[in-house]
């Protein structure tokens, strides 16, 4: 479990950086990364990095922090916050200004100290009410 | 070294762990670093069509290990760095490595000999891989790498070889019995 930690403690200093050591390091290259916006999972490091610049060019200062995590055997339950200012387009909606505050709950599963899957749920509805894209 | 190298060099490298089967490089990346093993063991491989993977060189202790080509050209390689143990390493970038250079002349004739000794290795490996026969090359592995033929795993080896564990086995066996 504390290994665990580490690792999380690891992959969330990877995702604020968008460091590419760290992607190598972290992230198997056969990794499949589920999100919603996107039909066919993303692999390995540069789909998690695809994800992340994706999300700095709406919210260039994005940040997540880790709130709890849970693991058993291989798996691991994560619940992060994601905060930024809306300072860039983002599917479609101009630059508001506004700063978010944002829930995803995510799914790990490691194998030989690295992802090798993950499903990511963003509260996509709660971030596009936000900014200002679907009504309150 | 004097105490201002030493302390040039200190100033321009970064310490990492790596955890077993963690990757300092992966294919489709350019490799941005010289990468010195102070502690644990690195393969550096690459992978063919059939997913199979085939290792290039292993680096231990006190050793280095870099993808050459792409970290001077700065072009995305095809080669993976794999840590086989848990491992400590130091790393150093292009620009600082370019830095040293410039403001000390000693690392520019300890990198060349760093350089030179893996162009050796690696002409070396190629000859034997053309004229050699199994028992021939893990002759030459043993030469290359003493510390290492009870520390890696078969598979490893046999991957470096270019032959099945089950043919490395045989062969060790055959070592052991004469």
């Amino acid at each position: 479990m504390q290994s665990n930690k580490e690792f999380f403690m690891q992959f969330v200093q990877f995702i604020n950086t968008a460091d590419e050591n760290l992607a190598q390091q972290l992230i198997s290259p056969i990794a499949k990364f589920y999100v919603p916006t996107q039909p066919e999972p993303l692999q390995g490091p540069k789909g998690y990095l695809m994800i992340i610049l994706m999300m700095r060019s709406g919210f260039s200062d994005i940040q997540w922090t880790l709130e709890e995590m849970i693991s058993e055997d291989d798996k691991t339950a994560a619940r992060f916050i994601m905060r930024g200012t809306h300072n860039g387009k983002f599917f479609g909606v101009p630059a508001t200004g506004k700063t978010i505050a944002v829930q995803a709950m995510n799914f790990y599963r490691l194998a030989d100290n690295q992802i090798i899957e993950e499903f990511g749920q963003p509260d996509m509805l709660g971030l596009l009410k936000q900014i200002g894209a679907v009504p309150m | 070294m004097d105490d201002n190298e030493i302390m040039l060099l200190e100033t321009r490298v970064t310490q990492r762990k790596i955890k077993r089967r963690q990757m300092i490089l992966q294919e489709g990346f350019v490799c941005k670093h010289y990468t010195f093993v102070e502690k644990g063991c690195f393969k550096m491989y690459g992978v063919d069509d059939k997913g199979n993977e085939h290792n290039l060189r292993f680096a231990a202790e006190n050793d280095w290990i870099a993808d050459l080509g792409s970290f001077y050209s700065e072009k995305p390689g095809r080669l993976f760095i794999e840590a086989i143990e848990p491992s400590v390493i130091l790393q150093i970038e292009k620009q600082d490595l370019i830095f040293l250079f410039l403001n000390a002349t000693k690392f520019n004739r300890i990198f060349k000999v760093i350089v030179e000794e893996k162009f050796i290795e690696l002409q070396n490996r190629l000859l034997q891989n053309f004229s050699s026969n199994a028992r021939q090359r893990y002759l030459g592995f043993l030469e290359q790498y003493p510390k290492l033929a009870l520390r890696l795993p078969n598979t490893q080896i046999a991957s470096y070889l270019g032959i099945t564990p089950e043919f490395l086995s045989k062969i060790r066996g055959e070592k052991l019995s004469k």
